[in-house]
């Protein structure tokens, strides 16, 4: 009888939705890794297409525009399952997490400085879910204002894109889309992944969170960040307020899937230090938060001692596309990408940091 | 999981609306696990007004239940199962007129004393749209043995919106009763049966379903009852039934989740025919109602109502040429009522549950046939726990 072939580690990447990504799995051979990673990689690039608010030829772009017309619009039944899970976001927010804050987010994704008080008014006359007609299946939204999937929709394509894995017989893997991840299970040996939490006001990690399977999300004050005179101004807008939130600087949860880690912990990041510190406490999860100053580990947090963790020194070469083959035994050196200016995610073995999430 | 608060709930629930979630969330939830159960089952005494002799200690049984499911692999479920019963108690014999104070029932005088026990393994495995279930067991008590074996398929259509299901069972038994030969009992025999169903299933919209679906099934061998009698013309002679016996159920069931009170409404309807004259009714309702903190609790009505076959009566006064009788109370035309209430407490590793059951049977429960007075008509209460564990 043939011995089988141990699995070897396949590692690629590529770069969708604004951010670099990556799979690594464990499969028998090249040419099964290379066919359920470009299943995977399609359909981020499938989502990417359809709801991105960068190309102004999404279907997203296209919907809003008929969405505005008096009759409004009758939407598919992927989209009508997202509004609907961003309306729970909304209802169990109390309003905080809102989809139709897109004016507010493009103009403090866009500014230099801190935007006019005019500016931010008539961004918020343009938001509030309330202004928006849904009934599940019909969307009418008033005209020139700009949904943002972007809090979900990430989170989602990583789920999709671990289904996909999922369903090409991948049982160990995971896939990482700039910081939001999707485990598929353990390392062939039952061992768990190590996903670093990023520090947010400095170089490296923070803290590791040990997980075998699920979804890991971070929401941060520093990714898309506007200093002025030492304030910080992240890319989390109040829609009551129209400013960027405060209190904390990054929130990282790991849940059954992506799409719920990353509702709660930009949930928690909406509602401010003790707020959000409190939701957190009753989620039920696992999650590590940062106010800057010092983390808060909470759930059956399974961190580990922060000095046992290699520092990880960002290295300016991401994006290459390609498959790499490693021995999962040999513990190679750590890789770090970078895209734009944020840390996405550390690559490790067995033992090792695998992603540093951000 | 912890705690959960209410919000993540909602979360949970909605994401799971998105496609292919559900698909990627099932790995959680491996069916891995060990149940155990106890029941504890008791009939209420016959009142002293209603017997002629005997013990009014009528049975009590009490059941231990071990299962243990193991995923063998993605596409093979094995799940073995032991069940222990010990039963005591008198049981009733056969009934004797009496002018004064209508029918009056005979029991037996010992407690009888027994013991059951039943080993089964089940093996589930699906095959893209295709579920199927094969089962094999075995039981035995002093005085009977039973080998049993079914299999069940199910097809789901692509679109998920309906299910068809078929299936069989068989069942051979052997009876060799106690004292035969001193009480003139049968010294050995067999039954056999063996049954078909077929099932439909309809999604009717997001929070309804129901389900439809007939069975038939065929008895034949000895089908009296050894340890039974029946008053006959002055003379009490042994039970005598037909050797064969066809049935037939049509059975309904319909779900109805309330969006509202996040509860689910769960009404059955049962309708069975024999050729022995047997029809009955079964309607069943309950309620089962999230209550927050993992609990739940259902509460159920159901009623159910029998005529008699053509060969029942309590007592014969002229022998009926077919020499088929029966005074077997659980054959006349009678009514019942029984009311549950079961609750349980699931979490992610491990769940519990308690059930508590009244059952009543009158005669003049009987909605169809014309009742006569059968002095054995029985109460009971049954009582349930369980304990299931995620391996």
């Amino acid at each position: 009888m043939k011995a089988p072939t141990a699995p070897a580690i396949f590692r690629h990447h590529f770069s969708s939705m604004g951010c670099p990504a990556e799979i690594v799995l464990y499969a028998g051979n090249a040419e099964y890794a290379a066919s359920a990673i470009a299943g995977a990689e399609s359909e981020v690039h499938r989502l990417d297409h359809k709801y991105s608010h960068y190309r102004r030829d999404s279907e997203l772009e296209l919907m809003l525009q008929q969405a505005s017309r008096a009759r409004g619009v009758r939407v598919d039944d992927e989209t009508a399952a997202l509004l609907n899970f961003a309306a729970t976001q909304h209802q169990v927010s109390a309003g905080l997490f809102d989809i139709t804050a897109g004016r507010l987010t493009a103009l403090w994704d866009r500014a230099q400085a801190v935007p006019q008080a005019q500016q931010i008014h008539s961004a918020l006359a343009l938001t509030g879910w309330h202004r928006v007609d849904w009934d599940g299946t019909r969307l009418h939204v008033p005209r020139g204002m700009r949904l943002d999937l972007g809090g979900v929709v990430k989170e989602y394509a990583a789920d999709r894109a671990a289904l996909q894995l999922k369903s090409a017989g991948i049982q160990s893997g995971y896939i990482d889309l700039g910081g939001d991840l999707h485990f598929l299970g353990p390392h062939p040996d039952g061992s768990a992944w190590r996903a670093g939490v990023r520090n947010p006001r400095g170089a490296g990690a923070i803290a590791a969170m040990t997980l075998h399977r699920g979804g890991l999300a971070t929401s941060g004050d520093y990714e898309r960040c506007l200093e002025v005179d030492g304030q910080r101004f992240g890319h989390i807008i109040n829609p009551f307020t129209g400013w960027p939130v405060q209190g904390l600087a990054s929130v990282t949860v790991v849940a059954p899937s992506c799409l719920l880690a990353g509702a709660v912990s930009t949930l928690a990041m909406l509602q401010g230090r003790d707020a959000g510190l409190e939701f957190l406490s009753t989620c039920g999860l696992q999650w590590m938060a940062h106010d800057g100053h010092f983390s808060y580990p909470g759930g059956d947090c399974m961190l580990e001692q922060p000095k046992l963790l290699h520092s990880c020194q960002p290295e300016r070469n991401a994006k290459h596309a390609n498959i790499s083959c490693n021995n999962p035994s040999s513990n190679t050196s750590h890789q770090t990408s970078m895209a734009g200016d944020f840390t996405c995610h550390f690559a490790g073995d067995h033992g090792q940091l695998v992603a540093a999430t951000g | 999981m912890k705690k959960i608060s209410t919000a993540i709930q909602s979360l949970i629930a909605s994401g799971l609306g998105l496609p292919g979630m559900q698909e990627l969330l099932a790995q959680e939830l491996s069916d891995d696990g060990i149940n155990a159960q106890l029941t504890y089952y008791d009939e209420a005494p016959l009142p002293l007004s209603k017997l002629a002799f005997g013990s009014p200690e009528r049975y009590k049984i009490n059941t231990q239940q071990l299962s243990w499911v193991k995923n063998l692999d993605e596409t093979y479920n094995l799940t073995v199962e032991y069940v222990h019963e010990a039963m005591s108690g008198s049981s009733p014999m056969y009934v004797i007129p009496s002018a004064d104070e209508g029918p009056l029932q005979a029991m037996t005088g010992a407690t009888i004393r027994d013991k059951r026990d039943q080993l089964s393994a089940s093996l589930q495995w699906d095959n893209e749209a295709y579920k199927h279930t094969a089962a094999l067991g075995y039981s035995i008590e002093n005085d009977y043995q039973a080998i049993f074996g079914s299999y069940a398929g199910e097809k789901e259509s692509t679109d998920g919106m309906h299910t068809l299901s078929w299936g069989w069972s068989f069942s051979e038994d052997k009876i060799e009763p106690y004292d035969a030969i001193d009480n003139g009992r049968v010294l050995s025999a067999k039954r056999n049966s063996f049954s078909a169903s077929g099932g439909f299933t309809q999604v009717l919209n997001k929070n309804a379903v129901i389900q439809t679906g007939v069975s038939v099934t065929r008895e034949a061998g000895f089908l009296s009852d050894p340890y039974k009698q029946v008053w006959v013309n002055d003379s009490v002679l042994n039970d005598s039934r037909p050797d064969s016996r066809l049935m037939w159920a049509w059975t309904t069931k319909f779900r109805q989740y309330m969006t509202r009170s996040k509860a689910a409404l769960h009404l059955d309807y049962r309708y069975f025919i024999d050729d022995w004259g047997i029809h009955s009714n079964t309607l069943d309702a309950s309620w089962n109602q999230p209550l927050g903190h993992d609990w739940e609790i259902a509460p159920s009505i159901r009623y159910y109502t029998q005529t008699s076959p053509d060969f029942y009566g309590p007592v014969f006064f002229i022998a009926p040429e077919d020499a088929y009788w029966s005074s077997d109370y659980r054959l006349a035309t009678y009514g019942s009522l029984s009311y549950q209430l079961n609750t349980s407490l699931r979490k992610e590793k491990w769940s519990l549950s308690f059930g508590a059951e009244y059952y009543q049977s009158k005669e003049d429960l009987a909605l169809v046939g014309t009742p006569q007075d059968t002095p054995a008509l029985v109460d009971f209460w049954r009582l349930t726990a369980s304990f299931t564990i995620k391996l």
